[in-house]
């Protein structure tokens, strides 16, 4: 298939028809086009023309109004046209499809005041609405244009295709092998047991007169019958585990984009579960030293009141000494004196003499001189300090809780110290993440992303139901099979009717075709998967610049991985960059193998990429198509470097100019630019 | 000598009162206050004479007995001071630790209760 020519109007920028022109020549196109003139218009016009969808800037699918011309809006046209000339197995077709005002709306609102036209012109003949449907899904399915219509964007989603549970992965999978022509075989084999089956019906139908088989045919029609039952009980279940499997690739998709508002909501409550629990222990200490706070003074105080109380007792000790020496004295004083006044020494046991009685009472006076005892003011001073000494003895000895106060202290400051860490930094920027994603997510929300999650989790296990289910059911029907053939067997031996026995036969034979379809599968899908990674590996090899990558491997989703050439190994973690060239490089890879060809268009396919790699990509281009539309910004890829890489496969370059702020047209380049 | 009943302290000692409270290390002002003077006594006891403290009247006035229930202070200090007018000399010793502590709380920007004991 060639495109020849593509003309919108009044689609996006594009007010007035304006056209690409391919030339007959194999080789690059390029569209150049700053950000917002009308690139991803122009793709959006490929996928429309061919399948009737577009995608706005927000990823909102099929909002054909937001499409619609505002110059041209605001004259009353409410319509848009794009129209494609291609040549495909040697005919010449034109498609046009258009967006036209529903009857009786004025002015259209939404899309429901919309409504597509499609009509294919096939070598000067107008071909029917259904032929023109027919002959558009011919050339190019909606799963399969992913392979000829695509961005930078669309690249990154190959890398699905190395995780091979990812349902994305297994979706991107059905598509190549759609591409690569699987679906021949399949069908074929679907096919062969539909014929089977139709031709047993009608054997049956014909043996059942038969007087030496009847009871056979009986036997036949109930088995069939019970066939039908489970076949039909089979169907039911297989719909309904579809309906189920569609259901779940949807929450797949709300699950995988609701998976960081999900993660950062779990680190969220995580941190402030964390917070709650610093902040009880910052409570808890604080209560617990405020409380000890309360008669604090009481110890606080006890040290000083210790040594005033030291102090006191060494006083006192003095007052006190002083004090039993005078006690002493007397008690000496009042035995000489009581001698003196008997006249007789208990003592020395004999009377006092006069002489003696002097001496006497020289030592009292003496023994008066040298012990006077307390004065006054040293008694009531005793009694003062003994007073005080009570008091400082009540104080002074409560224990001291400053080292107690000090620990837990600690442990509230430390507490405290995570409390705001968590708050300023980790809950600061969890809020932040969820903030950013709410904005992008839009309508969605911590809780419903809770609720996909939930809800995908009962789908699988529906879906392991019906999978249970189909393996019974699967089961039943072997044996009913079983039990048909041994019946057909019966019947074709005992049968005098040849029809019967020829309709037998010719059911043996389709069954024997589905199992031929059935085995090809495997060895085509075999083959392919070696075409495709050898394909892919010599056009990744042109691009390559690094020196240790040998090559590609594919794995069953077709996803490639790149081999390093020191070890055999796979590359473990690849950049965003190779990840892009290898989407491209299996791209080529699958136009090779197809069993159909076409142009490729690529839109800002390099904005991933770095100089080096861009500059090899460019390169590689003529390999992956003969007719490739590129659509790149000046700032993506060099224009003259561009001119030097891709050489004489440059078979026209245009640019998108501005005419005013809502429209566009497409005229020559410069190639001086 | 009879003393007063009543007592007033300066706004700076009434400020770091507030302080203590707002930030939950006492109950009342009265428990600060009392705190304050065992940190006067307890760390700086003989660098500060509270006989030569001098504090003029206040708007923050407190009964005496709110921060000397069974006359416990009163005794202490007689007997660590030797002292017939103790109330004036706790009164000194509350506002002088609540505005050292205040002082060395603006400081270092926070309350470390621990800088105290």
């Amino acid at each position: 298939m060639r495109f020849k020519k593509i003309t919108v109007e009044n689609f996006g920028p594009f007010k007035d028809p304006t056209s690409i022109d391919f030339s007959a020549r194999n080789g690059v196109s390029i569209v150049w086009g700053r950000n917002g003139r009308g690139k991803t218009t122009l793709l959006n016009a490929f996928n429309f023309v061919l399948n009737g969808t577009v995608k706005d800037r927000d990823g909102n699918v099929d909002n054909f109004l937001s499409f619609i011309n505002e110059a041209g809006m605001n004259e009353g046209k409410y319509i848009f046209k794009v129209i494609l000339d291609l040549e495909n197995n040697g005919k010449v077709y034109r498609i046009v499809r258009s967006i036209a005002v529903a009857p009786g709306v004025d002015k259209p609102t939404s899309n429901n005041d919309l409504y597509t036209v499609l009509q294919v012109n096939e070598s000067g003949n107008i071909l029917s609405f259904a032929d023109s449907e027919h002959f558009v899904k011919g050339i190019m399915t909606k799963e399969v244009s992913r392979f000829f219509l695509f961005d930078g964007e669309l690249l990154t989603e190959y890398e699905e295709l190395l995780n091979e549970n990812s349902v994305r992965g297994g979706s991107i999978k059905s598509s190549i092998e759609q591409i690569l022509g699987m679906p021949i075989l399949t069908y074929g084999a679907s096919d062969s047991d539909v014929a089977a089956s139709t031709i047993a019906t009608e054997a049956r139908k014909v043996a059942q007169n038969e007087q030496a088989v009847s009871k056979y045919t009986q036997n036949l029609d109930a088995a069939t019958e019970t066939r039908e039952y489970q076949e039909q009980e089979l169907q039911r279940l297989m719909e309904e585990r579809e309906a189920c499997i569609l259901r779940r690739n949807k929450l797949q998709n709300l699950v995988e984009d609701t998976e960081k508002l999900r993660q950062f909501s779990a680190r969220k409550k995580s941190i402030e579960e964390d917070m709650e629990r610093q902040r009880q222990i910052c409570d808890d200490e604080q209560r617990a030293i405020a409380g000890i706070l309360k008669d604090s003074w009481q110890w606080m105080i006890a040290p000083v009141l210790r040594q005033r109380l030291l102090d006191l007792q060494s006083a006192m000790a003095d007052l006190h000494g002083k004090e039993q020496t005078s006690k002493g004295q007397e008690i000496i004083i009042e035995y000489i004196q009581q001698a003196i006044k008997d006249i007789y020494c208990p003592v020395c046991d004999h009377p006092v003499s006069p002489n003696e009685r002097e001496k006497l009472e020289a030592k009292i006076s003496q023994i008066k001189a040298e012990t006077g005892g307390l004065s006054p003011e040293e008694k009531v001073q005793l009694e003062s300090y003994r007073t005080q000494q009570d008091i400082l003895a009540r104080y002074a000895n409560v224990t001291d809780q400053a080292q107690e106060i000090k620990v837990r202290y600690d442990r509230y400051v430390a507490a405290f110290v995570k409390f705001t860490d968590l708050k300023e930094h980790d809950l600061r920027e969890v809020e932040s993440d969820l903030e950013a994603l709410r904005k992008n997510a839009t309508g969605t929300d911590e809780k419903a992303a809770f609720e996909y999650f939930d809800q995908l989790g009962k789908v699988a296990a529906e879906i392991a139901e019906y999978d249970q289910g189909i393996i019974r059911v699967g089961a039943e029907i072997d044996k009913t099979k079983e039990t048909i053939k041994k019946l057909n067997t019966t019947i074709i031996a005992k049968s005098q009717n040849k029809d019967v026995v020829l309709a037998n036969k010719k059911v043996a034979f389709a069954e024997a075709i589905a199992a031929i379809f059935r085995e090809g599968i495997d060895v085509y899908r075999d083959k392919l998967s070696r075409d495709v990674e050898r394909d892919a590996t010599e056009i990744f090899m042109e691009m390559n610049t690094e020196e240790d990558y040998g090559g590609l491997r594919i794995n069953e989703n077709y996803g490639l991985t790149i081999i390093r050439k020191s070890d055999g190994k796979p590359v473990p973690k690849r950049s965003a960059g190779w990840e892009h060239m290898v989407a491209f490089a299996l791209i080529g890879a699958l136009h090779k193998n197809a069993p159909f060809d076409g142009p490729v268009i690529m839109d800002s396919p390099f904005y991933r990429l770095d100089i080096i790699n861009t500059k090899s990509m460019v390169k590689a281009l003529p390999l992956i198509a003969n007719q490739v539309l590129m659509l790149p910004y000046p700032g993506e890829i060099n224009p003259s470097t561009t001119r030097t890489d891709i050489g004489d496969y440059i078979v026209q370059e245009l640019e998108i100019a501005r005419i005013s702020s809502n429209e566009s047209t497409i005229k020559e380049m410069s190639t001086n630019d | 000598m009879t003393e007063f009943s009543q007592f007033t302290i300066t706004d700076a000692a009434y400020e770091a009162a507030t302080r203590f409270v707002e930030e939950k290390w006492f109950d009342s002002a009265n428990e600060a206050g009392k705190f304050a003077a065992a940190y006067a006594i307890r760390c700086h006891f003989g660098e500060i004479n509270p006989g030569s403290l001098y504090y003029p009247g206040g708007t923050h006035n407190y009964g005496y007995s709110s921060f000397d229930s069974d006359g416990s202070w009163e005794t202490i200090i007689k007997t660590l001071y030797n002292t017939e007018t103790p109330r004036a000399y706790f009164r000194n010793l509350i506002i002088w630790g609540l505005e050292d502590m205040g002082r060395r709380i603006q400081e270092s920007g926070i309350l470390q209760i621990t800088d105290f004991l």
